[in-house]
């Protein structure tokens, strides 16, 4: 490869001639004399240009005249002289004179460029050589993997060693107990044995440390490789364009007849998928594309009387829902003749009168794209659509995806290829939700903007965001995701994320943005399973998990959702009396309930809390049992019989661990008891939160 | 003590060094097999080496909405994402997930952890020692195994139904 003189330069002409062939595309639709059209002249001049001089340094003079040749027929559109103007299709003849030279450099230049000309398999073909390269780097960084994984083994086997010198240890001790004395210095042994355990220890969590970055970087490696496979699905469309082009100049099926005018439409061409899928999608939209033009746009005159604009509209969409991509290829044409369908397949032998009359339009459709209804002799609406329909299904069976057929007679024809894929791209807002980090597509986020509680206008019927004069519904994220119960005491969202999918639009409240990021997501790992609107996840650099979350589906789960149980304004904080007579762990309780958001008041003793008590009310006591003079069961007891506290829940709080003592606390009135020993945040903070009710 | 009895110690030290040195593979049935003694639900279990690629502290594990109750959410392992499940929990325990620190990751092509609270060491179950399932035990209890100086038994946990069980029903898990 370091030999190729034209390495770079197929690049930068593949480029240069994606630009000209749709800027020549663009010039069409321009108005003879306007700006925008002086604009894109000038532009396809300067890129023309630059090929010329880019063949130039390599030598490659045919390049180069061509380059010349495009300059002086775009020389002439921009003297704005009718008379002087060449046909458009002159210009894309030097586009595809072009595209011809850089094919016969060996490079994959009629994919880009969409050349009418070269053949869909050799385009294929062009892709596959490129990606041989892709694939390499794929194979030698999963050997590395792969031996990282053998390493990690050692590292299992260093637990076993720490586990068997435990043992030992235990062995050890024990005879010593026993009385099994010897001359050995029992204690010593005891203490060796001991060390090194601990050396052990610290040596496998490090190796485990080492392992585990390095197996991670290995794995972002891996995805980044994986990510030059993914081709943004825009690279189709200036082939889609020319197709269209092409298909309408020719007039397939009424020789001589004026040429029909057409108009694509692309949209969603930031997606990026896999070359392979992305590739056979290709051949199956060139199809669908052709046969809307040759089959189903009506020439000028029959639109004109029809009431239709005098240009057919085709529009190309991609979209990702869940884990399948989405492509949908829409035309405003006369709609498939479904009867002529059904007494096409009876007439073929393919199903019977019956069974054709019991099909619907996406059936009917199924059945000639898998027996193939090719007799292009017949010349039929159905013949036609056969050829091209077969070459879809045939893409639509390697991808394991579906097809969905809508059809309106006089309206036009909607077709919706389904096809799952393994591993996407797309750009995403990165969002934090309580303890959740997730990422949106961007494509469906329309703004972002603060808000406080204040913002919301709430109603059993649903919560609402004003966005410019017009209610949006709005749910806070942490809710939807069902995380809500976890958010902590009253921290509340901050960002409103307004999204727009399908015309639908809604908007979720977030506790931070983190930013953009561009992130390979991988399905959920079975047997896990999550509502629809997690369609995988993505690791942070840490290595943890942010969940990808399905617009469309996060966009439909909040319209779904009744308003808020939380009434507005936020409720009051909810007072907590802390009772423990050790410094620290009032403090520790203290800070782990002030930052959940409850307002705390502590006493150092049962005696104090009581006259605290009595001059203000709480949510909640959280008591500690073992305290010098009244303990915390008798406080419990106490309270419980008194009129005015009896109805404030009590917490117990304690280092003693038995059954019994359990019993008794509970026996006592309180509503939990919670142990010192086994004292975790999130167990007290829920113990308490259960309390409070 | 005399020599030979220290002899005969260290000897028995020495096996039991190259025992857990070696790997949890192919071991014959009458040498036994190797069981990590953990806690699950606050009781004592044992749970057999094989099957399993590894022991992880436990990481960060982000929840998914949905799912069965002995969901906790997906972690990142070693790079990749994976399923982690509340062993307690297909236990028929109540447990919060906050203290459950360790991680038993079952191997294969997709690999799935099972958290638990706490491990406590390592032994060898000698099959011969493994004692019949009482009616009233627990689910995914292989067999009660009597380990040397314990007053009670410890049930021997099956990871393989436990592992089927939330293949083929993810959606009643723990319920």
């Amino acid at each position: 490869m370091e030999k190729d003189p034209f390495r770079y330069f197929r690049i930068e002409a593949r480029e240069i001639l994606d630009v000209l062939s749709q800027g020549i595309l663009k010039l069409e639709t321009r108005g003879a004399s306007s700006a925008a059209r002086k604009a894109d002249i000038d532009r396809l001049l300067r890129a023309s240009h630059t090929l010329k001089g880019a063949a130039g340094v390599v030598g490659h003079d045919a390049i180069a005249k061509l380059a010349h040749r495009m300059e002086e027929l775009l020389a002439g559109h921009a003297r704005d002289d009718g008379s002087s103007r060449t046909p458009i299709s002159a210009l894309l003849d030097v586009v595809d004179a072009i595209a011809s030279e850089l094919t016969a450099l060996g490079a994959p230049a009629a994919q880009a460029t969409g050349a009418a000309t070269a053949p869909v398999e050799k385009n294929a073909e062009s892709v596959r050589l490129d990606l041989l390269e892709v694939d390499g780097v794929l194979a030698s960084i999963a050997d590395v993997s792969a031996r990282l994984a053998s390493a990690s083994a050692s590292s299992a086997g260093l637990v076993r060693v720490e586990l068997a010198v435990r043992k030992v240890e235990e062995w050890l001790a024990a005879a010593k107990y026993a009385g099994d004395r010897s001359s050995l210095d029992w204690d010593t042994v005891i203490e060796t044995v001991g060390h090194l355990r601990g050396e052990l220890r610290v040596e496998r969590e490090a190796l485990e440390g080492v392992i585990d970055g390095a197996e991670r970087r290995v794995r972002e490696a891996l995805d980044d490789a994986r990510r030059l496979r993914l081709l943004p699905a825009e690279t189709l469309f200036a082939e889609l364009a020319r197709a269209a082009r092409d298909a309408a100049a020719a007039d397939v099926t009424a020789p001589g007849a004026p040429p029909r005018r057409v108009e694509l439409e692309t949209a969603g061409g930031d997606l990026r998928l896999d070359a392979h899928v992305l590739g056979l999608l290709r051949d199956a939209l060139l199809q669908l594309v052709r046969n809307a033009i040759a089959h189903a746009l009506e020439p000028e005159t029959e639109r004109r009387s029809g009431g239709k604009p005098a240009t057919g509209r085709i529009a190309i969409r991609f979209e990702l829902r869940g884990s399948r991509a989405v492509v949908t290829c829409r035309d405003d044409g006369r709609g498939i003749d479904v009867e002529a369908v059904r007494a096409a397949l009876v007439a073929a032998g393919l199903a019977s009168e019956q069974a054709a009359g019991e099909m619907d339009v996406a059936a009917l459709v199924r059945v000639a794209m898998r027996r193939g209804v090719t007799t292009r002799a017949s010349a039929t609406e159905l013949a036609g659509r056969g050829v091209g329909l077969q070459v879809v299904g045939s893409v639509i069976e390697r991808l394991r995806g579906e097809l969905t057929v809508r059809t309106e007679a006089g309206r036009g024809t909607t077709f919706e290829l389904d096809v799952p894929v393994s591993m996407t791209a797309a750009a995403a807002l990165v969002v934090e939700a309580g303890d959740v980090a997730a990422t949106i597509p961007l494509d469906a986020v329309a703004r972002t903007t603060r808000v406080a509680g204040g913002d919301i206008a709430r109603s059993p019927e649903g919560d609402a965001l004003s966005d410019g004069g017009e209610m949006v519904r709005f749910a806070s994220l942490a809710r939807v995701l069902r995380r809500e119960g976890k958010e902590l005491g009253h921290r509340d969202f901050s960002t409103a994320v307004l999204l727009e999918i399908g015309g639908l639009r809604a908007a979720v409240g977030v506790d931070r943005v983190l930013g953009v990021a561009n992130e390979v997501v991988r399905p959920i790992p079975a047997p896990a399973v999550a509502d629809p609107i997690v369609v995988g996840a993505s690791l942070d650099g840490q290595g943890d998990p942010r969940l990808a979350l399905d617009p469309r589906s996060l966009v439909e789960a909040v319209r779904r959702l009744p308003g808020a149980l939380r009434p507005t304004p936020l409720p009051e904080r909810k007072s907590v009396l802390v009772i423990d007579d050790s410094l620290t762990s009032r403090m520790l309780e203290r800070g782990i309930l002030e930052a959940a958001g409850y307002d705390v008041t502590t006493a150092a003793s049962a005696e104090e809390a009581l006259e605290v008590a009595r001059e203000r009310r709480f949510a909640v006591f959280v008591v500690d049992v073992e305290m010098p003079g009244m303990s915390g069961l008798e406080f419990v007891a106490h309270t419980r019989a008194d009129p005015m506290l009896g109805a404030t829940p009590a917490v117990l709080v304690t280092s003693r661990a038995s059954a019994e003592d359990r019993r008794r606390g509970l026996a006592a009135g309180a509503r939990a008891y919670i142990v010192k020993g086994e004292f975790a945040q999130d167990e007290f903070l829920d113990a308490v939160r259960r309390s409070v009710g | 003590m005399s020599d030979t009895d220290i002899a005969r110690r260290a000897r028995v030290l020495a096996e039991t060094f190259d025992r857990s040195f070696a790997a949890p593979v192919r071991v014959r049935e009458d040498e036994g097999r190797p069981a990590l003694v953990i806690r699950v639900g606050g009781d004592p279990y044992l749970l057999l080496l094989e099957g399993l690629s590894g022991i992880a502290k436990r990481k960060r594990v982000v929840p998914l909405p949905g799912g069965a109750p002995a969901q906790l959410g997906l972690s990142g392992l070693r790079g990749g994402l994976v399923g982690v499940f509340s062993m307690p929990v297909l236990l028929g325990y109540e447990v919060a997930p906050s203290r459950l620190s360790w991680l038993a990751v079952a191997g294969g092509p997709r690999p799935v952890a099972l958290a638990f609270e706490e491990l406590e060491g390592q032994v060898v179950v000698s099959p011969s020692n493994v004692a019949a399932v009482p009616a009233d035990a627990r689910r995914h209890v292989a067999g009660l195994v009597r380990l040397d100086g314990e007053a009670s038994d410890r049930a021997l946990l099956d990871l393989g139904a436990m592992l089927a069980r939330l293949g083929s029903s993810s959606d009643t898990v723990g319920a």
